[in-house]
């Protein structure tokens, strides 16, 4: 563990069909918008190099890089058809976040967040299921039928041990980018709790940068 | 049972019961004696060697003869005395002066009696040393007569090394295996639906055949003789309930299989392994000619087919079923395969006097003309042995054939709709179409399938040999793939069979609404967004009209992501209709269970591709096992056949070869992708990098038809990688080895693992979720589901339960539906409420209580919610309970309790008498509207226990003595403890007196007189819990685990 050169997080996206996580994934990752997309089946795949702010980089990969260090994402986009759901096993594994996404036009898809995030918590297994780190995004917020209002996604989010809450638009790029930090640095905040701890034992002030991270989710929060 | 007269010896292991002049009645040593040492022997003896004589036999001796001979058996006393009292009654022999003529007479008379019964017994399906096997199997192992026994095999069970010899018996739901030996006795008995792996081990003397079920036990069993077939018989057994549970649908009998005249069929066989073989066969022979799922093959014989396009001719096998002639010759090195729908065929003659040697024992097969002035093609085969027989049977077939009409394309399609209906690829041609060298490329093919259908037929009857093959590989002209996709996958046969269901259907889809349909709006613009059609209305409405008509024809399946991009591909290229019925054809015959709810069949096929991965290219596989990558690529590849990895002009190419080779070809193809990205792949040092790569490889593939144009994926124009032809033919001539044989041999095994993990993790779910109503244990739940999947996965209690739709949104506990029979069973033996046998029949009533939608069926939860609240709650709770089942619309008149028990034997049966007979009394109750209410508001009291403090109704007199009633029979049929008795007496008397009271109160209070006595709960409640005794006999917590473990040692 200790030759590890590049720290790798693994970021599951969930969500019923259609609220918009393959346009979410490359909106991040490609930086544009296109309604070329299949339904994705399976599962898709993408990773991206991302930059977190200096300060937890550099504790995360302190070994051999002078200054800030790239940080690879992959980030798997999965089906969101009900009959998909089982499949889902063999990538929840090992995940570093977890993000559900919902359509803010649809309430339906608003109301499946529950059943996702117990999915996830029971094939994942991660060791500390009350704190592990999901991000939340309302997506299409672009749209003006808007069902799911902010303040009752808030308070679902909040009712989860104050889960981030982003409400994002992946065909106007709002907030896109700002939900992804955040899911990185939750991302990677969980992998150091887990690996630094028995390589680094005096960097232990990382737990303090991580809940102020969290913090700094819901002040990023466009609500 | 009379037998045919046989000479048998009068030994010291028989004793004599009954003794006649002329007959003696015998019954076996050691059979239903004690354990002396004698009739232990015995037993050994029985069940070592496949004698296994009947107990008890009649013998035919004259005083003054040596000879013995035996005229009938039994297996039981009282059979054997009627042969017994029959003989007395009705030969008189007396008229004989000469003993032979006695003996002569005696056996003329047996003799016809047993022409006679034979002829008689419905069950002559059997033989009769099978059918003692079967009386054998079903008294051992105390199950079900609806549990047909297949086979048996004499085998020796391994414990802990040690065999001990005996016989295993196979049967439609269990694996059977029973040992007797110098007085121990070994009896294992396994539900097909538990077996979670089946193994066999090939040594040099014996087989070994290991069988590990759900609770891990492991089973293995020797075997000298048969282990083959065992062992395949095995595999198809276990097979038929994995599909049972996918399918929800159970094995039937095929009793066609018994009309059929077959003269061919060794006798000594099951009826149930002959239909099991036939349906192994017919398996076969639908995958070697792509035939519609239920043909059901009649026949096989030898022929030689006299080509008539090369006059050459060849040998091969000739196959009759219902609906087809089929030929194949694989084994010669010019493979050649024909099929011929008989509905095609209009004459079929003997060719006589023919002195051309070829042509001995010849038939000519004349098809209808297809235009009038074509010429009628026909077909002559050769060498066929038995050629009446044939003739006759072919004859028969075509006789019963519903008379189809030869011009079912026309006429359907009204003018206006057949302009949408087109190949869209008419409407909107993409710039390539319009490439001069592309159209060039395109007309060369074209000619070269010309030339082949010349030579050998462009029907449906045409040859199929190994040029075919090479042309298919070569890719099919735009031009012809509609045509022939349909006819190299079959989906011909089933569109030809139902001419104008397609447009119904569509009628149908388009005034109903339904989820499938919601998905399928959401999907409609994500199935093939980069090509123009689907950018435009008519291409969208084309595909909606085709998803949701498949989605009506099938609810099972309804609608799943990835038959969308499916069928948008195939809309380019063919009609409306014609994409309907091969959609139907990939999702029902080709890639069977693909997309049903749990995906299923892609997940086994998945599973079948790490098995070959790991055969063929080991070395891949080691290095996916290092990235963590086992069973995680190939998902999309299956479900789309490569459509959604890569551009559809290139995918385009392997879906050619796919309708012609079936599904075999998907693992070619992704075994020929790992191959090709071998090093690429060694490089890679995580699953991300790896999936990355192999994702940039697929969208990098390109078609060379297509050379000049640039590939885009999402807009971004990509490299090329290799282009699909090369990988077609890499994959066709380096895994060779991969045939259809050995992928539904690989699906067998994995499906297997899959049914059980799917089922595995679904019990967990239920578990989970139900723990949280704080009912039971986790472990008590546990037991309960397994002890109801036990029962529930039996075949007579599933078959009459509609297949549940796929788009039906379910909690995982629904799936599990208990009637009547099952729930009573499980309340009386867990509840102590259920200790009475009284005349308040509790059971029904609760049952109705918790049948919440009135469907004769609990689901697991309503079930558990029942044996709950009557079992493990507190004893105010129960007292509540008990309060409740009593009121009025639960209880509506005395006769209730008198439903009786022996209207039908199936428990579902009598789940819905008892529920029709609510309903009746209800409804002639003089309050049925609030009746009805009532019934529900007392079953949203029953689920909303915990959470309010309810409100239970008052309760009026008359309940109120049942009530009493119910209390007695509760506590009196399990003590004649007088003083508890006195105890319920006297609260009765108490709360009569309360009863009068509140009237009188109500009365003042309201200022009126007409108030009837009444009770309510609380009162009730807090008088019965006075008498210490009732509140420990109530409130005993129902020992779960224990009270399962007894239900089973009942029934097993
Ligand atoms: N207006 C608007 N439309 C969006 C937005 N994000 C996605 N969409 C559209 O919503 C539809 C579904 O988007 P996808 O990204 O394919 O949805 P998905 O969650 O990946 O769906 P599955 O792959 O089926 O699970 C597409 O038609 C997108 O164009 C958004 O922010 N605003
Ligand atoms: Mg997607």
């Amino acid at each position: 563990m200790a030759t590890r050169k590049k720290v790798l997080l693994k970021v599951i996206i969930l969500g019923d069909s259609s609220v918009g996580k393959t346009s979410l994934m490359n909106q991040y990752v490609n930086k544009k918008f296109t309604n070329q997309y299949k339904a994705t089946i399976g599962a898709d795949f993408l990773t991206k190099e991302v930059m977190v702010d200096d300060r937890i980089v550099t504790m995360q990969v302190s070994k051999p890089a002078p200054g800030p260090n790239p940080l690879c994402a992959s980030i798997w986009d999965t089906a969101g058809q009900e009959r998909f759901q089982s499949l889902g096993v063999a990538f929840y594994r090992g995940a570093d976040c977890c993000v559900l996404v919902f359509d803010v036009t649809s309430p339906g898809s608003f109301k499946s967040l529950d059943g996702w995030r117990d999915e996830f918590l029971i094939q994942a297994s991660p060791s500390d299921p009350d704190h592990f780190p999901f991000v939340v995004l309302g997506n299409k917020v672009d749209l003006d039928n808007r069902a799911v209002s902010t303040k009752r996604a808030q308070q679902w989010c909040q009712s989860k041990n104050g889960l981030p809450y982003f409400e994002t638009s992946a065909k106007e790029a709002v907030n896109v980018e700002q939900a992804f930090k955040t899911i990185a640095r939750n991302a990677l905040a969980q992998e150091s709790d887990v690996e630094l701890y028995n390589e680094f034992p005096d960097q232990i002030k990382l737990d303090g940068g991580s809940s102020d991270n969290r913090s700094s989710g819901g002040d990023n929060c466009a609500c | 049972m009379w037998v045919n007269p046989k000479e048998v010896y009068a030994n010291t292991l028989w004793h004599n019961e009954k003794l006649s002049v002329y007959f003696l009645l015998q019954h076996r040593v050691g059979h239903g004696q004690g354990n002396k040492l004698s009739s232990l022997l015995v037993g050994t003896f029985d069940s070592l060697f496949e004698t296994k004589p009947s107990p008890y036999r009649i013998l035919h001796q004259t005083p003054k003869s040596e000879k013995c001979y035996e005229i009938a058996c039994a297996l039981t006393e009282s059979d054997i005395l009627k042969d017994w009292e029959w003989l007395e009654n009705n030969l008189d022999l007396k008229i004989f002066e000469n003993e032979d003529d006695v003996t002569d007479f005696v056996f003329c008379k047996i003799k016809s009696l047993v022409a006679t019964n034979a002829s008689e017994t419905l069950d002559e399906e059997n033989s009769e040393s099978f059918k003692d096997a079967t009386i054998k199997f079903h008294r051992l192992f105390n199950i079900s007569r609806d549990t047909n026994l297949v086979c048996y095999y004499s085998c020796s069970y391994l414990k802990n090394i040690v065999p001990h010899q005996g016989w295993l018996y196979l049967s439609v739901d269990y694996l059977c295996f029973y040992s007797y030996l110098l007085g121990i006795e070994y009896k294992i008995v396994v539900r097909w639906t538990d077996v979670i792996n089946l193994d066999k081990n090939t040594g040099v003397l014996t087989d070994t055949i290991k069988v590990i079920t759900r609770d891990k036990r492991e089973y293995r069993f020797c075997m000298f003789l048969h282990s083959s077939e065992a062992f395949d018989l095995m595999k198809q057994l276990v097979n038929i309930a994995m599909k049972g549970i996918i399918n929800d649908r159970w094995f039937n009998k095929d009793h066609d299989l018994l009309l059929k005249a077959n003269k061919y069929v060794s006798k000594k066989q099951s009826f149930m392994k002959r239909d099991l073989d036939a349906r192994a066969m017919s398996e076969s022979y639908r995958l070697l000619f792509r035939l519609p799922l239920n043909e059901k093959l009649n026949g096989i014989t030898n022929a030689l087919l006299i080509n008539m396009y090369t006059k050459k001719s060849v040998f091969g096998q000739l196959y009759l079923s219902q609906n087809f002639l089929c030929f194949n010759s694989s084994k010669t090195k010019d493979p050649l395969n024909v099929v011929i729908p008989l509905c095609d065929v209009s004459q079929v003659e003997k060719i006589e006097h023919n002195k051309d040697m070829s042509f001995d024992n010849a038939v000519i097969i004349t098809l209808k003309q297809t235009s009038a002035n074509e010429k009628p093609s026909f077909f002559i085969f050769s060498q066929i042995l038995k050629r009446d027989f044939f003739l006759k049977n072919i004859s028969d077939l075509l006789g019963s054939l519903e008379t189809r009409s030869s011009f079912k394309f026309q006429g359907t399609d009204s003018i206006s709709d057949k302009e949408i209906k087109q190949p869209l690829r008419f409407i909107f041609g993409t710039k390539d179409q319009d490439n001069s060298i592309i159209k060039i490329k395109q007309r060369t093919k074209e000619v070269k399938w010309e030339l082949y259908f010349n030579d050998h037929g462009d029907s449906i009857s045409m040859y199929k040999t190994k040029e075919l093959v090479k042309l298919v590989l070569d890719g099919i002209p735009e031009s012809l793939r509609s045509n022939l996709w349909l006819k190299f996958s079959g989906a011909y046969h089933d569109m030809v069979a139902n001419p104008g269901l397609y447009n119904e259907l569509v009628n149908i889809a388009s005034t109903t609404k339904s989820i499938s349909h919601d998905e399928i709006e959401r999907d409609l613009h994500r199935s093939l967004p980069e090509h123009p059609a689907f950018q435009s209305e008519i291409g969208i409405n084309a595909l909606r009209r085709v998803l949701t008509a498949y989605a009506t024809k099938n609810p099972q399946i309804g609608y799943c992501q990835a038959m969308n991009i499916i069928a948008s591909v195939l809309l380019i290229y063919c009609t409306e209709e014609e994409a309907f019925w091969l959609l139907a054809c990939i999702c029902e015959n080709m890639l069977p269970d693909y997309y049903n709810n749990k995906v299923v069949g892609a997940l086994v096929d998945q599973r079948v591709m790490d098995n070959l991965i790991a055969n063929n290219l080991p070395f891949i596989y080691d290095i996916l096992s290092r990235l963590g990558l086992i069973q995680m690529i190939s998902l999309s590849w299956f479900l789309t056949i490569f459509l959604s990895v890569m551009n559809y002009q290139s995918a385009i190419h392997i879906v050619d070869w796919f309708f012609f080779d079936g599904a075999k070809v998907i693992f070619q193809v992704a075994l020929s992708i790992l191959e090709m990205n071998h090093k690429r792949l060694a490089c890679c040092r995580d699953d991300g990098e790896a999936m990355q790569t192999l994702c940039n490889y697929l969208s990098g593939i390109y078609n060379e038809e297509f050379e000049q144009s640039d590939l885009y994926k999402d807009g971004d124009k990509i490299d090329r990688s290799v282009s699909v032809q090369e990988l077609i033919n890499n994959g066709y001539t380096k895994f060779k080895s991969v045939n259809s044989k050995m992928i539904e041999n690989l699906r067998v095994m994995n499906r297997l693992k899959v049914v059980q993990s799917l089922e595995d993790g679904n019990e967990k779910n239920i578990v989970r979720l139900l723990h949280l109503d704080n009912y039971f244990s986790s472990n008590e739940l546990m037991d309960l589901l397994k002890f109801v999947r036990e029962e529930v996965v039996s075949v007579h209690k599933r078959t009459h339960v509609q297949p549940l739709k796929a788009e039906t949104p379910m909690e995982p506990y629904e799936s599990y539906r208990i009637d009547f029979h099952l729930f009573e069973t499980m309340f009386t033996a867990i509840s102590p409420l259920a200790k009475n046998s009284g005349t308040n029949n509790l059971s029904v009533r609760l049952f109705k209580l918790m049948d919440m939608n009135d469907d004769g069926f609990l689901n697991f939860r309503e079930l558990t919610i029942a044996l709950g609240l009557t079992s493990t709650v507190d004893v105010t709770t129960r007292l509540k309970i008990l309060y409740l089942l009593h009121l009025s619309p639960l209880l509506s008149n005395d006769s209730l309790s008198s439903t009786d028990p022996n209207i039908s034997e199936s428990g579902a049966e009598y789940a819905s008498d008892a529920a029709e007979y609510f309903n009746t009394n209800i409804s002639s109750d003089i309050i049925c509207e609030s009746n009805l209410n009532d019934l529900q508001t007392l079953r949203s009291i029953t689920t909303n226990w915990k959470k309010s403090s309810i409100c239970l109704p008052i309760m009026s007199e008359d309940r109120f003595i049942e009530l009493c009633k119910t209390m007695y029979d509760l506590i009196g049929n399990s003590t004649i403890d007088q003083e508890i008795l006195n105890n319920i007496s006297k609260i009765s008397t108490n709360l009569l007196e309360l009863g009068n009271l509140n009237k009188e109160e109500s009365n003042k209070s309201e200022n009126r007189n007409d108030s009837e006595w009444f009770i309510n709960a609380e009162q009730f409640v807090a008088t019965a819990l006075t008498v210490q005794k009732l509140v420990e006999f109530i409130g005993a917590r129902g020992n779960v685990l224990k009270a399962l473990q007894e239900l089973r040692n009942i029934y097993m």
